[in-house]
């Protein structure tokens, strides 16, 4: 087994708001565990993490909640992306992909000297 | 008026998430569940399923703590604010503070949520003496769902208190410039002089200030992090009776604060300094500055025995506050430590 790798600062949210774009709606656990399989269980989520991280979006208007019943019949609480989240998702994707592809400039060996 | 507005069409966005512990409860309950019944289908004993869906989740206690601070926090620097500006308001516009004061307790409803500390690294003791002793203590209303003090009775508090061994306070962290060569913009700590002797903090180089040192006209001392001290000062000894401009104001250091130094409210600090407020003008003043004491019980006295023991300070606030909110003030003291170690 490889290291594995704490969820770097400032990207869960991200992350949530991709799974919850892949996955429509989904609760607390769900996201997790599929942020944990997306990483190739490269990456652990401390659970207790989410939810704080949960509430900010949800604060923000990023994503929506509504109780509902698991696959498993189980009562749990499910979040879904918002149309402000959407948008938000969009622009953070953006921004990260602007940072990798520059730290992947600074990282790759010089082509012109 | 706007700001009034903005003040009640955030208070209306709190009130419409209806985020209440209860709730909170239920989805980690919900989620403990489906994390067990995983474990139990991937062939865990039961004790074993559960155990390790709690330690994935870090702790029942630090993660609603956690989730606590973030519904609450962000919020509050603000709120204080607000709070400040309507009761400084009140008089000049009383129909509506009555106004957002009786809507508010319709929708806030009698929420006390405590200030109390997240450890950042989960199971590690605070960096206090006899954490079990130490309170937070003060005023809440429906609109503050944390104990706050007002300087118009934390003297009186302090002078006529009896459950407590000492009580101090402090009014907050600000930013504020390190202005010399290589200036840095950091946090500065307002407190008492009493503050770092009640929390049971000794300096680990130098001392805290004095009484003396307290008051507003008082040349300017300070304590520096330990942070701060390393990373400025290479943990130099001679750092001691050093000068350095805090907001362009020659400052004393007379102190460096432990390693594990920490604000009860977890705000980043990197300079203590007194809050030097001018106490006869406070003592007289209506509502005064907003501030936060934190207390230590005499020991062997609980919780509810020195909140009965605080009736008469209580009463006293009571008298002096706006009258629409004197139904709403309730006397709170409450554990300031909340880590657990059940597991």
């Amino acid at each position: 087994m490889g290291t594995k790798g704490e969820v770097w600062q400032g990207t869960l949210a991200l992350m949530v708001l991709k799974t919850l774009e892949a996955m429509g709606s989904l609760h607390g656990y769900g996201v997790a565990r599929r942020i944990e399989q997306t990483s190739g269980n490269k990456l652990i989520v401390q659970y207790g993490t989410l939810y704080p991280a949960l509430l900010k979006l949800e604060q923000e208007g990023y994503i929506a909640s509504e109780w509902g019943v698991s696959e498993n019949n189980r009562r749990a609480k499910f979040y879904k992306l918002t149309r402000a989240g959407r948008r938000q998702l969009e622009r953070e994707t953006r921004d990260w992909e602007q940072a990798t592809a520059i730290l992947a400039r600074f990282l790759s060996p010089a082509e012109e000297a | 008026m706007r700001k009034l507005r903005a003040l009640w069409m955030r208070l209306r966005g709190v009130v419409a998430l209806g985020k209440t512990e209860d709730e909170f409860s239920a989805e980690l309950e919900s989620h403990l569940q489906m994390h067990i019944e995983d474990n139990l289908r991937a062939g865990m004993s039961a004790q074993q399923a559960r155990r390790e869906a709690i330690l994935k989740l870090g702790g029942i206690e630090q993660t609603t703590q956690a989730y606590r601070e973030r519904g609450t926090l962000p919020l509050l620097d603000n709120l204080l604010r607000d709070v400040r500006y309507a009761l400084r308001g009140f008089r000049r516009n009383p129909v509506f503070t009555m106004t957002v004061i009786a809507t508010l307790t319709l929708g806030i409803g009698a929420t006390t949520a405590v200030f109390s500390v997240v450890d950042p690294i989960l199971f590690r003791s605070l960096p206090y003496a006899n954490p079990e002793q130490l309170v937070s203590v003060g005023l809440t209303a429906p609109i503050i769902p944390v104990e706050f003090m007002l300087g118009g009775s934390y003297y009186d508090w302090r002078d006529h208190q009896h459950p407590f061994t000492a009580l101090t306070s402090e009014t907050g962290v600000e930013a504020c410039d390190l202005t010399e060569q290589n200036a840095i913009r950091l946090n500065c700590a307002h407190a008492e002089s009493s503050f770092l002797s009640t929390l049971g903090i000794a300096p680990v180089l130098g001392r805290s200030f004095t009484e003396e040192e307290d008051r507003p006209s008082a040349p300017k001392v300070a304590l520096i992090s330990y942070g701060l001290w390393q990373r400025r000062f290479g943990r130099d000894a001679d750092v001691l009776n050093k000068t350095i401009a805090i907001d362009g104001q020659q400052t004393r250091i007379i102190g460096v604060l432990p390693r594990s130094f920490e604000m009860p409210t977890l705000e980043p600090a990197d300079i203590l300094v007194p809050q030097a407020l001018d106490e006869t003008e406070q003592r007289k003043a209506d509502p005064g500055r907003v501030m936060y004491a934190f207390a230590r019980l005499k020991p062997g006295l609980t919780r509810e025995q020195a909140k009965a023991e605080l009736q008469p300070v209580f009463e006293y606030s009571l008298r002096l506050a706006p009258h629409a909110f004197v139904r709403k003030f309730t006397s709170e003291c409450v554990p300031y430590v909340t880590v657990s170690s059940k597991m």
